[in-house]
């Protein structure tokens, strides 16, 4: 899968799914403070990358993940590995 | 070693020898005894001491319509009922038998023998915790609880719960109890949680009760509408001094709908059977001790 094809549905499933504004998804927004996602949409996001990518993020993981771009880099190396 | 027992905080000393002693009484004198005592003792101290009698009164008077003296009656029997229901629930860890009967019983029924999670969701209103005494799943049943009660509390619920086939879920802090009650879904397992408070996350859902806009919990409607679970209310009221109705019902949504029409359809239906409820007889157990209406709201 392309980077450009992961970005597509991240940036799908954060505004359709989690309801997030187009204008605040940027590469740098961080998915906590801009984007305001909380541990309630982290479950969320859990099931949505298992269904579209086929693994199961472990939530610590997470805790490293501060941006979008650093989110596409941790689905890109998931499921190009 | 079940989450349940690491969130526990209890001691074997202070307020938990109380609930010991508790129990110890209830296995030797009938839990009516105990009512009277607490229904002329106990509740007019808490209604003068406690600021919950405003906001029950202010539920009763506004939301359901009663006039003033009934209103204010309806406070007292609020409390007593409510205080009912605590005595109720040790004197079930001490053995004493209710009659519990079931409503739609069916719809429980086919979903727990049907492959496949489904969920049930609940409201402050009755005695919730006794679903788990009368109602029996064939697959596992995970049931969100708070975890901060006793160790009086824990073990009595367990011995009752265990042979239900009921797993206890706590509510963490670090909201770790979500991705335990998503991996019990995954199993295809029965899921149990309130709707009607926030904690931890604080994004809601507006729907509508007894006539104004309330703002409830997303977490559930968002578990549900996320894995198109079948989901049903179970609600428990007290009919008497020893007995009980579980009144299920189900809860429609349209799963071709988008997301966020589904969790507005699943609210509404959830409001509109406890709104249901409260008006057909149970408006003095509704047990939310606070401005449920204003709360939540940003």
């Amino acid at each position: 899968m392309t980077r450009g094809e992961i970005e597509t549905i991240v940036r799908n499933f954060l505004v359709d799914q989690l309801e997030i504004d187009e204008e605040k998804i940027t590469d740098e927004a961080r998915l906590r403070d801009d984007m305001g996602i909380d541990s309630l949409d982290l479950v969320d996001i859990i099931v949505i990358v298992e269904k579209n990518f086929g693994f199961k993020i472990a939530p610590e993981e997470m805790q490293s993940v501060g941006t979008l771009r650093q989110f596409c880099d941790y689905i890109e190396a998931h499921v190009n590995k | 070693m079940s989450n349940t027992d690491r969130a526990w905080s209890g001691t074997s000393w202070g307020g938990d020898w109380l609930l010991r002693l508790l129990i110890f009484g209830l296995r030797i004198f009938d839990v009516r005894i105990f009512y009277v005592i607490m229904a002329v003792f106990v509740i007019p101290v808490t209604l003068l001491v406690q600021p919950s009698r405003r906001t029950s009164y202010d539920f009763l008077r506004r939301r359901c319509g009663k006039s003033p003296l009934r209103a204010a009656w309806g406070v007292y029997v609020n409390h007593c009922l409510f205080g009912q229901v605590v005595l109720d629930r040790f004197a079930m860890y001490a053995g004493q038998k209710y009659k519990i009967s079931t409503e739609h019983f069916e719809l429980f029924e086919s979903l727990s023998r049907a492959e496949g999670s489904f969920a049930v969701l609940s409201a402050h209103v009755g005695a919730y915790e006794l679903a788990g005494y009368g109602l029996k799943a064939n697959k596992r049943m995970n049931s969100l609880v708070y975890p901060r009660e006793k160790e009086t509390v824990m073990r009595g619920r367990h011995k009752l719960f265990d042979a239900n086939n009921i797993n206890m879920i706590a509510v963490q802090d670090d909201m770790s109890h979500l991705y335990e009650i998503e991996d019990a879904v995954r199993r295809g397992e029965a899921i149990s949680m309130p709707a009607d408070r926030v904690f931890g996350s604080r994004k809601t859902i507006g729907s509508t009760l007894m006539g104004e806009d309330v703002q409830l919990p997303q977490g559930p409607f968002r578990i549900v509408t996320m894995h198109s679970l079948p989901c049903l209310t179970v609600n428990v009221v007290k009919e008497s001094s020893k007995a009980y109705r579980i009144y299920i019902d189900r809860l429609d949504y349209d799963t071709t709908a988008t997301r966020k029409e589904q969790m507005s359809q699943l609210a509404d239906s959830y409001t509109s059977q406890l709104e249901h409820l409260l008006k057909n007889g149970y408006a003095e157990q509704w047990y939310n001790f606070y401005d449920f209406w204003k709360a939540n709201v940003a």
